[in-house]
């Protein structure tokens, strides 16, 4: 069974991104750091469970992004993964996800994937759209949300529940190939092992250059959002605002009385 | 030949959901701006009282597309149904839910069209006589204006970002298609509850709620001690809290959890993606303890404190307890 896991590097959450002088789009500046997308490595690490479940799966990440992406697809091989490619792209640019869906089916349309696998959204760009329009260019079958997912390599089935609102799951039947986008909680991602860090370098890397940069979509300006409550920062000291907290909440009788 | 702005009703479970007449709301922002009809879309197995609902309620037209063979929601069936309907020159903009089954078909859907699919809009904005759309990005700090380089252009609605509009008209017209199509590729089995969401937490006059910020598992006992100095309080968490296994599922506020609305909210550690502020925001008055100064959090707060967690708990219950005992003494001495 041959899987395709699609991943993307994108900035840590803690940190937040300035703005360029047109305020047209952000700057990746020094200060960021980078990590793996969270629902990516669910996506990864589902993978990497029915892998180890069954004979003969192999396990291929593809990542687009800029040179510095090939870290989350060495990331990728000390979880696991068989073989990386990476598409790597100019800079770091509000992307249009048909345009990265295009790039990413280009490569997959070489090898005949059973499964794709990907997270519900990107943590930073949280479009939740690359995996439905790959799967839409690629002509197979796409749910979304899947909190739950069980595959029977041989009969080509895959027993899927997906999440929907009010705690609801729905389950569904589907035959492979297909695609999956999946939703946080759906495991519990493994870390990289030492043993596989060190092989990483071992492992089958191919890059190439995007050749698409399709734009259906295109940013014209970002910035602060706009606050919806008054977002009053209370000041001075820790315990100065210990203590204002207290009397705000005293004053709503939220606190318990003495005695 | 006059545009049309089209929504897609969404019906959940064969329940019709709130977010279609928000909906409608943003197709009449966006009429208002680009002179186009309103047209609704409803596919279901039984789509009538949906569509003489949404009719009667709003006064728009109903388009309702039904398929006997589909009891639940598939999503070839709703991107080929949509394709042949709306593969023309009319449509303006495509409204659909940001919802689990509105972003499961729009991004292909687009494809299919060849059009833009913009997702997650909290808000529209007429900049330079070009429609442009507000959306969320890097988790909630930031906020993005997209404009569509298409034609048409799909987009998906953020729940609780435009009124639920509903108003007594004359009743639209309303039309009739079948489409007798079997699901083909996903069969859809049955839906199922996996667990009751509690109503403790609906009932609460302060829920404190607990982020990612809390950092370990063994630290949420720190957040238990500080809610016992309130006289009506529930525990709460973030989704992130209960992927990890630290809480269960019932004490999850957001899009996937519940949707609260007590008098006060604290958000500990919290640091506010949109699908945790829609299950809160109804909240009356919110308090955000976050060490992050840009955390989203503080954009949908009353009172925002930037301090480490653990360490500004510790003070509060140090000075808590300090004016208690002052009121202690007071009214001894008072007693005397």
């Amino acid at each position: 069974m041959k899987i395709l896991v699609c991943i993307k590097q994108v900035p840590e959450s803690e940190l937040t991104p300035g703005t360029d002088e047109k305020k047209q789009w952000v700057t990746y500046g020094p200060h960021l750091k980078y990590k793996f997308n969270r629902f990516d490595e669910f996506a990864l690490e589902e993978a990497l469970l029915i892998q180890e479940t069954f004979d003969d799966v192999s396990i291929d990440v593809i990542t687009i992004g800029v040179e510095k992406a090939s870290e989350v697809i060495k990331r990728a091989f000390g979880m696991g993964a068989g073989k990386g490619i990476h598409v790597i792209t100019a800079e770091n640019e509000y992307n249009d996800p048909y345009n990265i869906a295009l790039l990413i089916a280009k490569e997959a349309k070489k090898e005949n994937y059973d499964l794709i696998l990907t997270g519900i959204m990107s943590e930073d760009m949280m479009q939740a759209q690359t995996g439905q329009m790959v799967a839409e260019i690629l002509n197979l079958p796409c749910s979304t949300g899947i909190i739950s997912l069980n595959t029977e390599p041989d009969s080509g089935v895959v027993f899927a529940e997906r999440e929907i609102e009010g705690g609801l799951r729905e389950k569904l039947e589907t035959k492979l190939p297909a695609l999956f986008t999946v939703q946080a909680g759906i495991n519990t991602p493994r870390y990289p092992t030492l043993s596989k860090i060190l092989k990483a370098d071992t492992k089958e890397l191919i890059s190439v250059y995007a050749k698409t940069n399709e734009k259906r979509q295109a940013a014209v300006s970002v910035g602060r959002p706009v606050k919806s409550r008054s977002g009053i920062f209370l000041t001075g000291s820790v315990d100065d605002k210990a203590k204002q907290l207290y009397t705000i909440l005293k004053d709503k009788n939220a606190i318990m009385k003495a005695g | 030949m006059q545009k049309e702005i089209i929504v897609i009703a969404e019906i959940l479970n064969n329940n019709l959901r709130p977010i279609t007449f928000e909906l409608i709301a943003c197709a009449e922002e966006l009429a208002n701006l680009n002179s186009a009809d309103i047209k609704i879309i409803v596919i279901n197995c039984n789509p009538n009282k949906f569509a003489e609902e949404i009719s009667k309620k709003t006064g728009y037209d109903v388009l309702a597309v039904k398929t006997p063979l589909l009891k639940q929601y598939n999503s070839d069936a709703y991107k080929n149904i949509l394709k042949a309907i709306l593969s023309n020159d009319k449509s303006f903009f495509i409204c659909i839910g940001n919802t689990s089954q509105g972003l499961d078909f729009a991004p292909g859907l687009a494809v299919k069209l060849g059009c833009s699919c913009i997702t997650g809009i909290n808000g529209i904005i007429e900049k330079n006589n070009n429609t442009v759309f507000s959306r969320s990005v890097f988790g909630g700090k930031m906020n993005a204006l997209i404009e569509s380089k298409t034609d048409t252009a799909i987009l998906t609605v953020q729940p609780g970002c435009f009124k639920n509009r509903q108003k007594p008209e004359k009743p639209g017209k309303i039309t009739h298609v079948t489409q007798n199509d079997p699901p083909s590729r996903i069969q859809s089995k049955e839906i199922i509850k996996p667990e009751s969401v509690q109503s403790e937490l609906s009932d609460a006059k302060t829920i404190i709620a607990i982020g990612r910020g809390i950092e370990e598992a063994e630290n949420i006992m720190h957040v238990e001690k500080f809610s016992h100095l309130f006289n009506d309080v529930a525990i709460a968490c973030s989704r992130p809290v209960v992927d990890m296994g630290w809480m269960k599922y019932k004490h999850q506020v957001g899009i996937t959890g519940s949707e609260v609305s007590p008098e006060i909210y604290i958000a500990c550690g919290i640091s506010g993606s949109s699908q945790h502020i829609a299950g809160m925001n109804e909240s009356k008055f919110i308090i955000a303890i976050n060490s992050d100064p840009n955390a989203a959090i503080f954009n949908a707060s009353d009172i925002c404190i930037v301090e480490d967690l653990l360490s500004f708990l510790d003070s509060f219950e140090q000075n808590s307890n300090l004016k208690i005992k002052q009121n202690q003494t007071l009214d001894q001495s008072q007693n005397e």
